[in-house]
């Protein structure tokens, strides 16, 4: 149920407890105002001889509320162990008379009728073919819409092909529990199939809402609003112990449903429909679903999930017809998913599909950047804005060539792609991040220190914010501010602690400072953090030596050449040590 | 004065509300307070819905859009509101009311006024009489029953011959919510000067074409792209009937750089290659033409004043510029036999044109207003049905003088076994 409107009503019809039927009945024609415009009713009887008059007293009523709002259409689904043939002439000639008068309506208006019958039959046992089309034949000269729920011992031979238009069901029997239990869990999850076709036919995919519909129990007053829980036992309420209407509905108003929970029961209802389908020839429809399924959790970030319904419509409908579309999605999940290798693998094979997709080679070349392979990677995103496309993030593009560029450090051609990336950016922190490293890496030191304020200025992630006081540190550094360079990299450290390269380029300012005690404790912390860092033991080797810890200084100087013999400058102060020992 | 308009579809996806949108527009700068309700397929809509909107808005006036396809609905939707507050009245305007007969209103009961004529001018007409307690009397632009019992059709009205001066249903008017819609529909001229005898448009709008100006339909195109809508539907009858016009459009849409994708409809005698390359430059992705019926002999009864051999140059040059075709045709047409409409089936498969969308083909459909609706034994229409309420016009219930309606039956499944798509037309 959403926003006042119940899109499908089910009825259990089946009396208990001393309720009487007329009762219930005050209670679901309460209902029906809520209904939407276009509803469906379904009428669950256990034993058609015994219900007779009740479910044909609930089609009268909906009759009576329909003739009263001519702009409401109801679809009724009674459903109903299948009688025997004369049986089923005489209910069903019944029903006929109750609607013709909306069958003559529909014919003036040139519309279809505004009531419909689709009675859903369930063989309990194993009919025969021939026998069953007669009564599909006489529902169908009635202007009825017959489906077949057939359980796992009723299957008759021959009954694929026995139904004649996309309305008319095969319903195999689903899940477990009792006789009920398995008719409502067979019924649910084809409701859940057919909303998320509707779901996956809209324009525009706004989360799924959740059932609309409301299942009503006679026996015991019990009323669900969702599938999962006729299953789980776990009504929402109950009619009998109602004091009103306003109060039921209440109930339904404060039901939320969880986009993820709802999106849990659609993907369960694809898997469980699977033969269904098979049997009804619509298997399409589910690689279609998955397939929406699928791009709707990339947009969700969950790419295991999403790659687990790409596959299964690549596997299954090798016709598929947005074939490109799927490889393209699938190879972006990859990629999400840091499998370069078989995103590469997958952009080749939606290359057969969809042929100079400039989309392609922008994937090829996240691809190559992934694998580092940068000058691949410049060439790709190259391509990609040659061919061009309305669908092309043309900013992502520059950037990540830029990024390219950065790598290599090329940092002219690195410059001007971030130049126009940021046409495009309207968070554009991590574009003014890079300029500034990049007129660092050119050693312009002015306009590397303006961006990287810019950068700090333009709301960036707090996960930048380490980043951006450390490259500002180091352009201070450069300029030899160094009182200023340990502001920034105090607040980088502040950032990320555990990073070493700040606490090592803090040492170093402090050193610069002749504050080599300061210095000391960089280094000692840049050691803690990377106890293989040789440069580091030789810089706490340095400044111990500036302070006149000769004998402390020596060890350090050893332990560094040890790490890493081609550290020059420690082999020089260990050598005057040993040299000029005072 | 609160004033609610009503569009409602539900056999179709919602689409934008365009021409009560203008409406509400308009109404809105006289000093009314307008609101919309569009309801289309699965937009979720009840009585307790419907009974608890009136209650809050507390509407004085009602007006719906109708079509014959959703008479019924609005007939309904009219009764309830109807019974709810007797005091509220209830218009109807849009293609089926305006050559409705007034008599309609005899089983309309709930319905107070059909409008005729242009419907900005018209509602507006009927919200003034409302507003000043003058209501109970013809008024200009439309029909009314008034308490005697009577029907009174008012006098005619003039409608603005520049579009402009109505005011935009989209700038500065929060009328259409985009929340649901992936395409915007655009109106930059109404009306069409050609004689299509099946057609009611040219009756409707007196063979006049009236146009807004470049810089509004611009200024449209812009605002509606800023809200990242990128597709548009030009829902003009002949969009290219002024070349210059269109020609100036386009190259607005290139120079603002406005990436979008735009659907049109236009004539085969409409076009010529340097207007296809530069649609195609600003979005163009597909284009509609007329086709109708692929005999010449029908066509000439059609008074389309068309030739195939237009048509099969305008399909050429349209898909050698990459623009995909949509043919709209019909079948049940004066003077077609079997085979003539099975020529019309031929025709798209010679020219690559898929069966789908629009293409798929549709029964004539004879409505209020059209020259066939109005001699229809003229042109062979024979109506199945003698007692259809007055407010219904023929429609396809029909036989013509050449095809019986099984002979109809069998040519609409001819061309269902031939759809690519089920048949999902766009466009009816």
């Amino acid at each position: 149920m959403t926003e006042g409107s119940i899109r499908k009503l089910y009825l259990i019809l089946n009396r208990g407890d001393g309720h009487s039927s007329h009762e219930f009945q005050k209670y679901y024609t309460g209902l029906f105002p809520y209904l939407d415009i276009s509803a469906d009713v379904y009428i669950i009887a256990e034993d058609m001889a015994r219900d007779f008059t009740r479910v044909r007293e609930t089609i009268k009523q909906i009759a009576l509320f329909l003739k009263r709002y001519s702009f409401y259409r109801i679809n009724i689904h009674p459903v109903h162990p299948l009688p025997s043939e004369d049986l089923l002439g005489g209910i069903y000639n019944d029903f006929f008379q109750i609607i013709s008068p909306f069958n003559r309506e529909g014919y003036l208006h040139q519309s279809v009728s505004r009531i419909m019958i689709l009675p859903i039959l369930v063989a309990e046992e194993k009919d025969d073919v021939n026998a069953l089309n007669r009564c599909l034949d006489f529902l169908r000269d009635r202007l009825m819409i017959p489906s077949i729920y057939i359980t796992e011992n009723s299957l008759p031979n021959g009954i694929k092909g026995i139904m004649r238009s996309d309305r008319e069901r095969i319903y195999l029997e689903l899940g477990g529990g009792n006789k009920l239990e398995r008719l409502m869990n067979t019924l649910g999850t084809h409701s859940v199939f057919d909303d998320l076709m509707v779901w996956a036919s809209a324009p525009i995919k706004n989360p799924l809402q959740g059932c609309p519909s409301v299942i009503l129990r006679e026996k015991d007053g019990n009323i669900y609003t969702c599938f999962n829980a006729v299953s789980s036992k776990q009504p929402v309420s109950n009619l009998y112990s109602m004091n009103s209407l306003p109060e039921l509905l209440m109930t339904f108003g404060t039901r939320e449903n969880k986009w993820s929970d709802c999106l849990n029961c659609a993907v369960e209802s694809v898997s469980l429909m699977k033969d269904t389908l098979r049997i009804n020839d619509r298997e399409k429809e589910a690689f279609s679903i998955s397939f929406h399924i699928g791009m709707e959790l990339v947009k969700q970030e969950d790419y295991k999930s999403a790659l687990e319904h790409f596959d299964r419509v690549l596997t299954g409908h090798t016709e598929f017809e947005d074939m490109g579309t799927i490889l393209l999605s699938k190879a972006l999940c990859h990629l999400k998913r840091n499998e370069n290798e078989k995103a590469m693998v997958t952009l080749e094979e939606a290359e057969r599909h969809i042929p100079s997709s400039a989309m392609i080679y922008y994937y090829r070349g996240l691809c190559e950047f992934g694998l580092r392979d940068y000058i691949e990677a410049i060439d790709r995103f190259q391509d990609a804005l040659k061919m061009g496309s309305d669908q092309l993030p043309l900013g992502d593009v520059y950037f990540y060539a830029g990024l390219s560029h950065i790598n290599l450090e090329e940092y002219s051609d690195g410059l001007a792609m971030m130049n126009r990336a940021e046409e495009f950016f309207t968070e554009k922190s991590p574009v003014y991040y890079y300029m500034g490293l990049c007129f660092l890496g050119m050693r312009d030191l002015d306009p590397a220190l303006d961006y990287l304020k810019k950068a700090l200025t333009s709301q960036p992630q707090e996960g930048d914010l380490g980043s951006i006081h450390f490259y500002l540190g180091s352009c201070y550094k450069e300029m030899e501010r160094y009182e200023d360079a340990l502001l920034d990299l105090k607040r980088a450290m502040e950032a990320e602690e555990g990073r070493k390269d700040i606490h090592n380029l803090m040492g170093y300012c402090y050193f610069k400072l002749k504050e080599y005690g300061d210095a000391i404790q960089c280094f000692s912390r840049a050691v803690e953090i990377d106890p293989n860092s040789a440069i580091d033991y030789a810089n706490i080797g340095v400044n111990l030596r500036e302070k006149g810890e000769i004998e402390k200084a020596i060890p350090m100087f050893k332990k560094a050449l040890s790490l890493d013999p081609s550290i020059g400058f420690a082999r020089k102060h260990l050598a005057e040590i040993i040299e000029k020992p005072s | 004065m609160n004033i609610l308009l009503i569009e409602i579809n539900p056999f179709i996806p919602p689409s934008a509300p365009i021409s009560i949108a203008y409406i509400a527009a308009f109404l809105r700068g006289h000093g009314f307070h307008v609101n919309i309700m569009n309801i289309g397929e699965n937009t979720p809509f009840s009585l307790h819905l419907l009974s608890s909107y009136i209650c809050d808005f507390k509407p004085a006036l009602v007006g719906f859009s109708t079509y014959q396809r959703n008479i019924l609905s609005v007939i309904g939707l009219a009764n309830y509101i109807k019974s709810f507050d007797p005091k509220i009245k209830i218009a109807i305007g849009g293609p089926q009311a305006t050559f409705m007969p007034s008599s309609a209103l005899q089983p309309m009961r709930s319905i107070d006024y059909i409008c005729r004529e242009e419907g900005e001018i018209a509602l507006l007409n009927i919200a003034f009489a409302i507003r000043d307690g003058i209501d109970n009397t013809a008024i200009s632009g439309s029909s009314c029953k008034c308490e005697d019992g009577l029907f009174y059709d008012g006098p005619s009205v003039e409608a603005y011959s520049d579009l402009d001066r109505y005011p935009s249903p989209y700038l500065h008017n929060d009328l259409i919510d985009f929340s649901n819609l992936e395409e915007a529909i655009l109106f930059t001229s109404r009306g069409c000067p050609y004689g299509c005898v099946f057609c009611y448009t040219p009756n409707a709008f007196k063979r006049k074409v009236r146009f807004h100006s470049v810089e509004r339909v611009i200024e449209e195109i812009e605002w509606i792209y800023r809200k990242g809508i990128k597709k548009f539907w030009f829902a003009d009858p002949s969009f290219s009937i002024n070349i210059d016009r269109i020609d100036r459009l386009m190259e607005d849409i290139l120079r603002r750089n406005l990436k979008i994708q735009i659907w049109l409809e236009t004539r085969a005698d409409l076009v010529n290659n340097e207007l296809m390359k530069k649609m195609k430059a600003a979005g163009v992705y597909l284009v509609a033409y007329g086709l109708e019926s692929a005999s010449g002999k029908v066509l000439k009864s059609l008074k389309k004043n068309i030739s195939l051999d237009d048509m099969r140059r305008a399909i050429e040059l349209t898909q050698n510029n990459g623009i995909d075709v949509e043919l709209f045709t019909q079948y049940g047409l004066p003077n077609e036999t079997f085979d003539d409409a099975m020529k019309t089936l031929q025709f798209l498969k010679d020219n690559d044109v898929k069966i789908r969308g629009n293409s798929n083909s549709q029964q004539m459909q004879v409505y209020f207003g059209t020259d066939v609706f109005n001699s229809y034994r003229e042109y062979g229409v024979r109506p199945l049905e003698g007692d259809i309420p007055a407010y219904m016009s023929i429609g396809r219930q029909y036989e013509t003088e050449y095809l019986s309606s099984e002979e109809l039956k069998k040519i609409r499944l001819i061309w269902e076994r031939e759809s690519l798509d089920g048949v999902k037309r766009k466009v009816s």
